[in-house]
Protein backbone atom coordinates (compact mmCIF):
# COMPACT_ATOMS: atom_id res chain seq x y z
CA UNK A 1 0.00 0.00 0.00
CA UNK A 2 2.71 2.53 0.85
CA UNK A 3 4.22 1.69 -2.51
CA UNK A 4 0.88 2.55 -4.09
CA UNK A 5 0.65 5.76 -2.06
CA UNK A 6 4.23 6.63 -2.92
CA UNK A 7 3.38 6.25 -6.59
CA UNK A 8 0.49 8.66 -6.14
CA UNK A 9 2.65 11.11 -4.23
CA UNK A 10 5.34 10.92 -6.90
CA UNK A 11 2.69 11.73 -9.45
CA UNK A 12 1.99 14.97 -7.58
CA UNK A 13 -0.79 13.78 -5.31
CA UNK A 14 -0.77 13.82 -1.56
CA UNK A 15 -2.82 11.72 0.84
CA UNK A 16 -5.59 14.33 1.09
CA UNK A 17 -6.11 14.21 -2.64
CA UNK A 18 -6.67 10.44 -2.61
CA UNK A 19 -10.34 9.45 -2.49
CA UNK A 20 -11.07 8.42 1.15
CA UNK A 21 -12.56 5.10 0.03
CA UNK A 22 -9.55 4.43 -2.14
CA UNK A 23 -7.27 5.40 0.74
CA UNK A 24 -9.05 2.98 3.06
CA UNK A 25 -8.70 0.17 0.52
CA UNK A 26 -5.00 0.88 0.14
CA UNK A 27 -4.56 1.03 3.90
CA UNK A 28 -6.29 -2.31 4.42
CA UNK A 29 -4.26 -3.88 1.61
CA UNK A 30 -1.06 -2.62 3.24
CA UNK A 31 -2.13 -3.91 6.65
CA UNK A 32 -2.97 -7.31 5.19
CA UNK A 33 0.49 -7.63 3.68
CA UNK A 34 1.99 -6.61 7.04
CA UNK A 35 3.74 -3.47 5.83
CA UNK A 36 5.13 -1.44 8.68
CA UNK A 37 4.50 1.91 7.03
CA UNK A 38 0.83 1.05 6.54
CA UNK A 39 0.55 0.04 10.18
CA UNK A 40 2.16 3.30 11.29
CA UNK A 41 -0.25 5.29 9.12
CA UNK A 42 -3.20 3.36 10.51
CA UNK A 43 -2.16 3.93 14.15
CA UNK A 44 -1.53 7.64 13.63
CA UNK A 45 -4.76 8.12 11.74
CA UNK A 46 -7.00 6.33 14.23
CA UNK A 47 -5.36 6.86 17.63
CA UNK A 48 -6.91 10.20 18.63
CA UNK A 49 -10.50 9.26 17.86
CA UNK A 50 -10.06 5.75 19.21
CA UNK A 51 -8.66 7.13 22.46
CA UNK A 52 -11.57 9.53 22.76
CA UNK A 53 -14.11 6.72 22.25
CA UNK A 54 -12.33 4.43 24.72
CA UNK A 55 -11.98 7.23 27.28
CA UNK A 56 -15.68 8.08 27.09
CA UNK A 57 -16.48 4.44 27.77
CA UNK A 58 -13.89 3.66 30.44
CA UNK A 59 -13.49 7.11 32.04
CA UNK A 60 -9.84 6.39 32.76
CA UNK A 61 -7.07 7.61 30.49
CA UNK A 62 -4.53 4.87 31.31
CA UNK A 63 -7.06 2.11 30.73
CA UNK A 64 -8.24 3.82 27.55
CA UNK A 65 -4.65 4.03 26.31
CA UNK A 66 -4.05 0.34 27.04
CA UNK A 67 -7.25 -0.70 25.28
CA UNK A 68 -6.44 1.41 22.22
CA UNK A 69 -2.92 -0.07 22.03
CA UNK A 70 -4.39 -3.55 22.31
CA UNK A 71 -6.92 -2.76 19.58
CA UNK A 72 -4.11 -1.79 17.19
CA UNK A 73 -2.26 -5.01 17.94
CA UNK A 74 -5.47 -7.00 17.32
CA UNK A 75 -5.91 -5.25 13.99
CA UNK A 76 -2.35 -6.17 13.02
CA UNK A 77 -3.01 -9.78 13.93
CA UNK A 78 -6.56 -10.14 12.62
CA UNK A 79 -6.83 -7.81 9.66
CA UNK A 80 -6.75 -10.83 7.35
CA UNK A 81 -10.20 -11.77 8.71
CA UNK A 82 -11.61 -8.43 7.48
CA UNK A 83 -13.60 -9.42 4.39
CA UNK A 84 -14.62 -5.93 3.35
CA UNK A 85 -18.37 -6.52 3.95
CA UNK A 86 -18.46 -3.32 6.00
CA UNK A 87 -16.29 -0.24 6.08
CA UNK A 88 -12.91 -0.84 7.64
CA UNK A 89 -13.34 1.86 10.29
CA UNK A 90 -16.68 0.48 11.49
CA UNK A 91 -15.02 -2.95 11.71
CA UNK A 92 -12.19 -1.41 13.71
CA UNK A 93 -14.48 0.54 16.07
CA UNK A 94 -16.57 -2.58 16.63
CA UNK A 95 -13.36 -4.37 17.68
CA UNK A 96 -12.41 -1.44 19.91
CA UNK A 97 -15.86 -1.35 21.46
CA UNK A 98 -15.65 -5.08 22.27
CA UNK A 99 -12.25 -4.57 23.90
CA UNK A 100 -13.62 -1.66 25.96
CA UNK A 101 -16.53 -3.85 27.01
CA UNK A 102 -14.13 -6.64 28.06
CA UNK A 103 -11.92 -4.18 29.95
CA UNK A 104 -14.90 -2.85 31.86
CA UNK A 105 -16.08 -6.35 32.71
CA UNK A 106 -12.60 -7.32 33.91
CA UNK A 107 -12.47 -4.15 36.00
CA UNK A 108 -15.78 -5.04 37.63
CA UNK A 109 -14.48 -8.52 38.50
CA UNK A 110 -11.19 -7.03 39.76
CA UNK A 111 -13.17 -4.60 41.92
CA UNK A 112 -15.05 -7.48 43.50
CA UNK A 113 -11.75 -9.14 44.43
CA UNK A 114 -9.97 -5.86 45.29
CA UNK A 115 -10.93 -6.25 48.96
CA UNK A 116 -8.30 -9.00 49.15
CA UNK A 117 -5.58 -6.82 47.62
CA UNK A 118 -3.60 -3.92 49.13
CA UNK A 119 -4.81 -0.43 48.15
CA UNK A 120 -3.38 0.73 44.80
CA UNK A 121 -2.23 4.26 44.15
CA UNK A 122 -4.08 6.13 41.43
CA UNK A 123 -1.64 9.02 41.38
CA UNK A 124 -0.12 8.20 38.00
CA UNK A 125 -3.57 8.21 36.43
CA UNK A 126 -4.46 11.50 38.08
CA UNK A 127 -1.22 13.07 36.87
CA UNK A 128 -2.12 12.03 33.35
CA UNK A 129 -5.57 13.60 33.69
CA UNK A 130 -3.89 16.84 34.75
CA UNK A 131 -1.67 16.74 31.67
CA UNK A 132 -4.74 16.23 29.53
CA UNK A 133 -6.60 19.11 31.12
CA UNK A 134 -3.62 21.44 30.88
CA UNK A 135 -3.53 20.90 27.16
CA UNK A 136 -6.61 23.14 26.92
CA UNK A 137 -5.21 26.58 27.62
CA UNK A 138 -7.40 29.06 29.45
CA UNK A 139 -6.79 32.06 31.70
CA UNK A 140 -7.36 31.43 35.45
CA UNK A 141 -10.97 32.69 35.51
CA UNK A 142 -11.91 31.15 32.19
CA UNK A 143 -10.22 27.95 33.31
CA UNK A 144 -12.38 27.85 36.43
CA UNK A 145 -15.59 28.65 34.56
CA UNK A 146 -14.82 26.21 31.76
CA UNK A 147 -13.90 23.54 34.29
CA UNK A 148 -17.09 24.11 36.23
CA UNK A 149 -19.25 23.99 33.12
CA UNK A 150 -17.45 20.93 31.81
CA UNK A 151 -17.95 19.23 35.17
CA UNK A 152 -21.66 19.96 35.11
CA UNK A 153 -22.06 18.73 31.55
CA UNK A 154 -20.02 15.63 32.40
CA UNK A 155 -22.24 14.90 35.40
CA UNK A 156 -25.34 15.30 33.19
CA UNK A 157 -23.87 12.86 30.66
CA UNK A 158 -23.12 10.42 33.46
CA UNK A 159 -26.78 10.36 34.36
CA UNK A 160 -27.68 8.87 30.98
CA UNK A 161 -27.97 5.10 30.73
CA UNK A 162 -24.85 3.29 29.47
CA UNK A 163 -26.38 2.68 26.03
CA UNK A 164 -27.71 6.22 25.69
CA UNK A 165 -24.31 7.59 26.63
CA UNK A 166 -22.53 5.39 24.11
CA UNK A 167 -24.88 6.29 21.28
CA UNK A 168 -24.61 9.98 22.13
CA UNK A 169 -20.82 9.78 22.32
CA UNK A 170 -20.54 8.07 18.94
CA UNK A 171 -23.04 10.36 17.25
CA UNK A 172 -22.41 13.72 18.85
CA UNK A 173 -18.74 13.72 19.83
CA UNK A 174 -17.28 11.27 17.33
CA UNK A 175 -19.52 12.21 14.41
CA UNK A 176 -20.44 8.68 13.36
CA UNK A 177 -23.56 8.22 11.29
CA UNK A 178 -26.52 6.44 12.89
CA UNK A 179 -25.95 3.50 10.55
CA UNK A 180 -22.28 3.25 11.56
CA UNK A 181 -23.09 3.54 15.28
CA UNK A 182 -25.54 0.65 14.85
CA UNK A 183 -22.83 -1.53 13.27
CA UNK A 184 -20.27 -0.61 15.94
CA UNK A 185 -22.63 -1.31 18.82
CA UNK A 186 -24.21 -4.35 17.16
CA UNK A 187 -27.76 -3.00 17.46
CA UNK A 188 -30.49 -1.97 15.00
CA UNK A 189 -30.58 1.47 13.43
CA UNK A 190 -34.05 2.06 14.89
CA UNK A 191 -32.70 1.34 18.38
CA UNK A 192 -29.88 3.86 17.85
CA UNK A 193 -32.44 6.51 16.81
CA UNK A 194 -34.58 5.83 19.89
CA UNK A 195 -31.55 5.91 22.21
CA UNK A 196 -30.30 9.13 20.63
CA UNK A 197 -33.70 10.79 21.03
CA UNK A 198 -33.93 9.67 24.66
CA UNK A 199 -30.40 10.89 25.37
CA UNK A 200 -31.15 14.32 23.91
CA UNK A 201 -34.43 14.60 25.82
CA UNK A 202 -32.77 13.61 29.10
CA UNK A 203 -29.89 16.02 28.55
CA UNK A 204 -32.35 18.81 27.87
CA UNK A 205 -34.07 18.12 31.19
CA UNK A 206 -30.84 17.65 33.15
CA UNK A 207 -29.19 20.81 31.81
CA UNK A 208 -32.32 22.76 32.70
CA UNK A 209 -32.18 21.39 36.24
CA UNK A 210 -28.50 22.34 36.50
CA UNK A 211 -29.39 25.79 35.13
CA UNK A 212 -26.82 25.57 32.36
CA UNK B 1 -50.76 16.89 17.61
CA UNK B 2 -49.98 13.31 16.60
CA UNK B 3 -47.87 14.68 13.80
CA UNK B 4 -46.06 16.98 16.24
CA UNK B 5 -45.00 13.98 18.36
CA UNK B 6 -43.51 12.28 15.31
CA UNK B 7 -41.76 15.48 14.22
CA UNK B 8 -40.26 16.03 17.68
CA UNK B 9 -38.82 12.52 17.58
CA UNK B 10 -37.17 13.36 14.27
CA UNK B 11 -35.58 16.59 15.52
CA UNK B 12 -32.20 15.14 16.61
CA UNK B 13 -31.84 13.37 13.24
CA UNK B 14 -32.88 16.59 11.53
CA UNK B 15 -30.20 18.56 13.37
CA UNK B 16 -27.52 15.97 12.62
CA UNK B 17 -28.52 15.92 8.95
CA UNK B 18 -29.40 12.22 9.08
CA UNK B 19 -32.86 12.41 7.53
CA UNK B 20 -33.44 11.35 3.94
CA UNK B 21 -34.35 14.24 1.59
CA UNK B 22 -38.12 13.53 1.60
CA UNK B 23 -38.42 13.30 5.37
CA UNK B 24 -36.24 16.34 5.78
CA UNK B 25 -38.56 18.35 3.55
CA UNK B 26 -41.60 17.16 5.52
CA UNK B 27 -40.03 18.16 8.85
CA UNK B 28 -38.94 21.49 7.42
CA UNK B 29 -42.48 22.31 6.22
CA UNK B 30 -43.95 21.28 9.56
CA UNK B 31 -41.48 23.39 11.51
CA UNK B 32 -42.35 26.38 9.40
CA UNK B 33 -46.01 26.08 10.30
CA UNK B 34 -45.80 24.85 13.93
CA UNK B 35 -44.45 27.25 16.54
CA UNK B 36 -44.24 24.68 19.37
CA UNK B 37 -42.18 22.26 17.24
CA UNK B 38 -40.02 25.16 16.06
CA UNK B 39 -39.43 26.03 19.74
CA UNK B 40 -38.49 22.40 20.40
CA UNK B 41 -35.97 22.55 17.56
CA UNK B 42 -34.48 25.72 19.02
CA UNK B 43 -34.09 24.30 22.54
CA UNK B 44 -32.66 21.00 21.27
CA UNK B 45 -30.11 22.85 19.12
CA UNK B 46 -29.14 25.00 22.11
CA UNK B 47 -28.67 21.93 24.32
CA UNK B 48 -26.48 20.21 21.73
CA UNK B 49 -24.42 23.36 21.32
CA UNK B 50 -23.86 23.59 25.09
CA UNK B 51 -22.92 19.93 25.31
CA UNK B 52 -20.38 20.46 22.50
CA UNK B 53 -18.41 22.75 24.82
CA UNK B 54 -17.22 19.70 26.69
CA UNK B 55 -13.72 18.99 25.43
CA UNK B 56 -12.81 15.40 24.86
CA UNK B 57 -9.42 14.26 26.21
CA UNK B 58 -6.60 14.25 23.70
CA UNK B 59 -3.55 12.03 23.51
CA UNK B 60 -0.38 13.87 24.53
CA UNK B 61 1.81 11.80 22.20
CA UNK B 62 1.70 9.14 19.51
CA UNK B 63 0.92 5.60 20.58
CA UNK B 64 2.88 4.10 17.69
CA UNK B 65 6.23 3.50 19.50
CA UNK B 66 4.46 1.79 22.43
CA UNK B 67 2.28 -0.31 20.10
CA UNK B 68 5.31 -1.34 18.07
CA UNK B 69 7.17 -2.31 21.26
CA UNK B 70 4.27 -4.46 22.47
CA UNK B 71 3.91 -6.05 19.06
CA UNK B 72 7.61 -6.97 18.98
CA UNK B 73 7.32 -8.48 22.45
CA UNK B 74 4.34 -10.59 21.37
CA UNK B 75 6.12 -11.73 18.24
CA UNK B 76 9.18 -12.73 20.27
CA UNK B 77 7.05 -14.58 22.80
CA UNK B 78 5.06 -16.34 20.08
CA UNK B 79 8.28 -17.58 18.45
CA UNK B 80 9.41 -19.43 21.58
CA UNK B 81 7.87 -22.80 22.33
CA UNK B 82 7.95 -21.98 26.03
CA UNK B 83 5.68 -18.97 25.76
CA UNK B 84 3.52 -18.51 28.84
CA UNK B 85 0.25 -20.30 27.97
CA UNK B 86 2.14 -23.23 26.47
CA UNK B 87 4.52 -23.43 29.42
CA UNK B 88 1.67 -23.21 31.93
CA UNK B 89 -0.23 -26.02 30.19
CA UNK B 90 2.88 -28.17 29.96
CA UNK B 91 3.70 -27.70 33.66
CA UNK B 92 0.13 -28.54 34.59
CA UNK B 93 0.29 -31.78 32.60
CA UNK B 94 3.58 -32.79 34.27
CA UNK B 95 2.19 -32.03 37.72
CA UNK B 96 -0.95 -34.02 37.01
CA UNK B 97 1.11 -36.96 35.75
CA UNK B 98 3.41 -36.88 38.80
CA UNK B 99 0.59 -36.57 41.31
CA UNK B 100 -1.54 -39.27 39.74
CA UNK B 101 1.48 -41.60 39.69
CA UNK B 102 2.30 -40.82 43.35
CA UNK B 103 -1.28 -41.37 44.33
CA UNK B 104 -1.31 -44.79 42.63
CA UNK B 105 1.98 -45.82 44.28
CA UNK B 106 0.71 -44.60 47.62
CA UNK B 107 -2.52 -46.52 47.24
CA UNK B 108 -0.67 -49.71 46.24
CA UNK B 109 1.72 -49.26 49.17
CA UNK B 110 -1.19 -48.72 51.53
CA UNK B 111 -2.90 -51.84 50.29
CA UNK B 112 0.30 -53.86 50.57
CA UNK B 113 1.19 -52.57 54.03
CA UNK B 114 -2.40 -53.04 55.15
CA UNK B 115 -2.32 -56.66 54.00
CA UNK B 116 1.02 -57.35 55.75
CA UNK B 117 -0.23 -55.80 58.99
CA UNK B 118 -3.42 -57.83 58.82
CA UNK B 119 -1.46 -61.00 58.23
CA UNK B 120 0.88 -60.25 61.17
CA UNK B 121 -2.05 -59.35 63.38
CA UNK B 122 -3.83 -62.51 62.40
CA UNK B 123 -0.72 -64.56 63.06
CA UNK B 124 -0.22 -63.01 66.50
CA UNK B 125 -3.87 -63.54 67.28
CA UNK B 126 -3.86 -67.13 66.10
CA UNK B 127 -0.69 -67.83 68.10
CA UNK B 128 -2.28 -66.36 71.22
CA UNK B 129 -5.38 -68.42 70.60
CA UNK B 130 -3.23 -71.48 70.18
CA UNK B 131 -1.56 -70.74 73.52
CA UNK B 132 -4.94 -70.65 75.18
CA UNK B 133 -4.90 -67.05 76.09
CA UNK B 134 -8.45 -66.44 75.03
CA UNK B 135 -9.32 -64.36 78.03
CA UNK B 136 -6.49 -61.96 77.36
CA UNK B 137 -7.41 -61.90 73.69
CA UNK B 138 -10.94 -60.88 74.48
CA UNK B 139 -9.66 -57.91 76.36
CA UNK B 140 -7.39 -56.82 73.52
CA UNK B 141 -8.87 -54.70 70.78
CA UNK B 142 -7.68 -54.60 67.13
CA UNK B 143 -5.65 -51.48 67.83
CA UNK B 144 -4.04 -53.07 70.86
CA UNK B 145 -2.70 -55.88 68.71
CA UNK B 146 -1.18 -53.43 66.33
CA UNK B 147 0.41 -51.39 69.13
CA UNK B 148 1.65 -54.50 70.84
CA UNK B 149 3.27 -55.74 67.62
CA UNK B 150 4.79 -52.43 66.71
CA UNK B 151 5.98 -51.11 70.08
CA UNK B 152 6.89 -54.25 71.94
CA UNK B 153 7.68 -56.85 69.32
CA UNK B 154 9.92 -58.84 71.67
CA UNK B 155 7.37 -58.90 74.51
CA UNK B 156 4.71 -59.89 72.05
CA UNK B 157 6.89 -62.74 70.87
CA UNK B 158 7.55 -63.69 74.49
CA UNK B 159 3.86 -63.65 75.24
CA UNK B 160 3.23 -65.91 72.30
CA UNK B 161 5.96 -68.29 73.39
Amino acid sequence: MPAALDALENAGYNQRMVNPREEEKLLVAGLKTGEEQAFKMFVEKYQARAFSVAYSYLKNSEEAKDVVQESFIRVYEKVSSFKGDSKFYTWYYRLLFNLCHDAKRKKKIANIFSIFLPAKSEESSKEYEVVLKEKIKYGPEEKFAAGELAGKIESCLDKLSAKEKLVFELKHYQGFKIKEAAVILGIKEGTVKVLLFRAVQKLKKLLKEEEI
Amino acid sequence: MKNCKKIIQKIPEYIYGELPAEEKALVFTHLKNCSSCAKELKTTSAVLKKVSQLKRPALPSSLYPAVLGKLEQRKAAAGKFWNLPFAAGFCLLILLAVFSNNHNTYSIRNINSGNTANEEKKSTKSKLVAEGLNEEIDLLSELDYKILDELFPEQAKALIK
